[in-house]
């Protein structure tokens, strides 16, 4: 069992662990390794660095990212924000209950897409952003520009 | 003046890149309080840094804001970075000759070849350092040293820019290490300058004057090999200058990601790298084979052959280029094995040339699951992989194919090399003398037979071309070229 929290008093927490490197993994990746930010980007697949922009300058870590020797390696402790954006929920879910419980990271955000399991991250409290619960927000926005506060409501709970 | 910073900014990479060899030229007149006798020499360091500041200043004057053009992100890193850090090179390689022709030591071609020498890290000489003043062989210690740590690293340190990673790339440094391009570089800066500081104590310790403790730690950390006497290293005939020496050497040859691990304390991942392990395999070969031919058709006694033959390895695969003894007159056996190490060079990602061990272990991987493949049935599935600074890594297609390219165009560059040197050279040379120069060349280890001491210009502009080619990795000259051209027809379409 490593002791993040120990290490991490001695260390400056001071960079951003993104997991995934999809669309949206690589493009936060880049927009704030350009920005000068320290980034660490896990992927399974060596073939998905690709999306990276050529200015990329962090590191790249090939491997699954649930398995301990991993996140060893990308030095979790030492990380400020943890980011789950892989397709999966299950991976993100795992990987973000791993950061928050092993290493204690303070800023674990993860990415699902089936809003019913929001609850458990809740209990973690691990930060989500559902597309699902985004999108359905903003089609509620485009198709009723300024709703009254009863179907503003109505779109909450829908 | 804060407009002219900001401007500099602006205007992109280029100015930057001259102001920053403007300050490495101007370097060596820190030295001048300690030897005032050689003020005369300050306006030949003076002149190439001011002409190159002040271009820089005003190019990036003249630089209209123009937007980052996206479209680059969609080139590949290399090639998009290969012009830059040649235009960096090549500035700093006539930056570096102008003192040498101004200060009226040597003629334009020579002090070309001494400039490209340093730079690259190779340490050929064709000065004679008898009776040169001390500004100039710190001006020669000096390029080595940042030669070493490479341009990119350097202005990596000072600034952020967009294009600094696919450069670093292009320069042939390790992978990302660390979660930030510039705090690494930053790293990497404090580990050379510390092992910097640590060697000129320790040689100052055992009885080097400071001035030469300090060239030969710079020149020796870089694996470059110029020294401040004509014998080297050999003309202190000390046993603890050259242990400190092969120590300095070794830190050189190796990957800057091994040096971060070990300052990390974390040694149980470096004795894992498969690289690291090669090279502690390949010293236990060939330290007893070279000790063997030097003993037994040389005539040395044992322990006289055995730290000949560990400095001679030593210095050889780190592409240093140090010397003791006068190579020349070694018997053909010890001659073969300094050849062999010359083409094997150190660690990658370090400041050696050569093909690199990690490329030579991959071949040896890839021959033996040749062999092995052959011999086991025919749906077998192996899986190779390799142990890297960062982690375990596949050893795929796509590396052995890569490192199977760089081999063969290697190969064929040191064969052409020595053909065009041979050809040059006449009958005032054998095919071997040729080989064994141009071979040291394109690894930038500097070992000479004597033969660039006393060659044609055209042997120099040869082992120039393979000095840069050696310590740029040879592709990058290739797709900077291209992308020069490139550029040039395009705008000349254009109108």
């Amino acid at each position: 069992m490593p002791h993040g929290n120990q290490k991490s008093d001695r260390k400056k927490r001071s960079f951003t662990v993104v997991v995934g490197c999809g669309r949206l993994g690589a493009h936060i990746a880049s927009s704030l390794s350009d920005e000068g930010e320290g980034v660490v980007i896990i992927d399974m697949s060596r073939e998905s660095f690709r999306k990276l922009s050529t200015s990329f300058d962090g590191m790249i870590i090939t491997g699954d990212a649930t398995e301990l020797h991993v996140l060893e390696e990308a030095n979790l402790a030492g990380a400020s924000a943890l980011l789950a954006v892989t397709e999966r929920d299950n991976t993100n879910i795992m990987v973000a209950q791993m950061a928050r419980e092993m290493y204690g990271v303070p800023h674990v955000i993860a990415r699902l897409y089936d809003p019913e399991r929001e609850c458990v991250y809740q209990e973690f409290g691990i930060g989500t952003i559902s597309p699902v619960l985004l999108s359905t927000k903003e089609i509620g926005h485009i198709l009723h520009p300024e709703p009254s506060p009863a179907e503003a409501e109505d779109v909450r709970t829908w | 003046m804060k407009t002219i910073l900001s401007r500099a900014r602006r205007g992109g990479y280029y100015p930057r890149v001259l102001m920053f060899i403007a300050l490495m030229i101007a370097a060596p007149l820190l030295t001048l309080p300690f030897s005032p006798g050689e003020a005369k020499y300050a306006p030949a360091f003076l002149l190439p840094a001011a002409v190159l500041a002040l271009t820089g200043l005003s190019v990036a004057a003249a630089a209209r804001e123009r937007p980052e053009r996206d479209a680059r992100m969609w080139q590949s890193p290399l090639k998009n970075g290969s012009l830059p850090v040649l235009f960096a090179w090549c500035s700093a390689i006539a930056a570096g000759a102008a003192p040498f022709v101004l200060g009226g030591r040597l003629d334009p071609i020579y002090a070309l070849f001494e400039s490209v020498s340093g730079w690259s890290t190779t340490g050929l000489t064709v000065a004679d350092v008898t009776d040169m003043p001390r500004i100039f062989l710190f001006h020669r210690a000096f390029m080595q040293y940042c030669g070493g740590l490479g341009f990119i690293i350097i202005i990596a340190i000072a600034l952020h820019g967009r294009q600094t990673a696919s450069m670093y790339n292009a320069e042939g440094h390790p992978d990302g290490l660390m979660p930030n391009l510039r705090r690494m570089s930053i790293a990497i800066f404090f580990i050379y300058t510390g092992c910097l500081t640590l060697g000129t104590v320790v040689y100052r310790l055992f009885g080097m004057p400071v001035f030469e403790a300090l060239c030969h730690a710079m020149s020796a950390l870089s694996t470059a090999g110029f020294s401040t006497r004509a014998g080297s290293i050999g003309e202190y005939n000390s046993i603890p200058i050259e242990i400190v020496t092969v120590v300095l050497m070794l830190i050189g040859g190796s990957n800057f990601a091994w040096l971060l691990l070990l300052v990390e304390r974390k040694f149980k991942r470096v004795a894992k790298i498969s690289e690291v392990r090669f090279m502690g395999g390949m010293l236990a070969v060939f330290i007893p084979l070279m000790t063997v031919s030097l003993v037994a058709r040389h005539g040395k006694g044992f322990w006289d052959g055995l730290h000949n033959a560990i400095f001679c390895v030593v210095t050889t695969f780190s592409t240093t280029g140090y010397s003791l003894d006068n190579y020349a007159v070694w018997p053909p056996a010890a001659v073969g094995l300094i050849m062999l190490l010359m083409v094997l060079g150190a660690g990658t990602g370090s400041t050696a040339g050569g093909i690199k061990l990690l490329r030579a272990y991959i071949l040896a991987r890839v021959t033996k699951a040749n062999i092995v493949r052959r011999l086991s049935p025919s749906h077998s599935v192996r899986i190779m992989r390799y142990t890297r600074a960062q982690g375990e890594a596949p050893i795929d297609d796509k590396l052995i194919r890569d490192t199977l390219e760089f081999v063969s165009v290697y190969a064929a560059v040191l064969f052409a090399g020595t053909l065009l040197i041979a050809f040059f050279e006449g009958s005032s040379t054998t095919l071997e003398a040729a080989f064994f120069e141009f071979n040291s060349a394109l690894g930038t280890i500097g070992i000479s037979n004597g033969l660039t001491a006393r060659a044609s210009i055209g042997t120099l502009i040869v082992e120039m071309l393979g000095m840069l080619m050696g310590r740029l990795e040879i592709y990058i000259l290739f797709l900077g070229l291209h992308t020069a051209f490139d550029k040039a027809r395009r705008r000349l379409l254009r109108g």
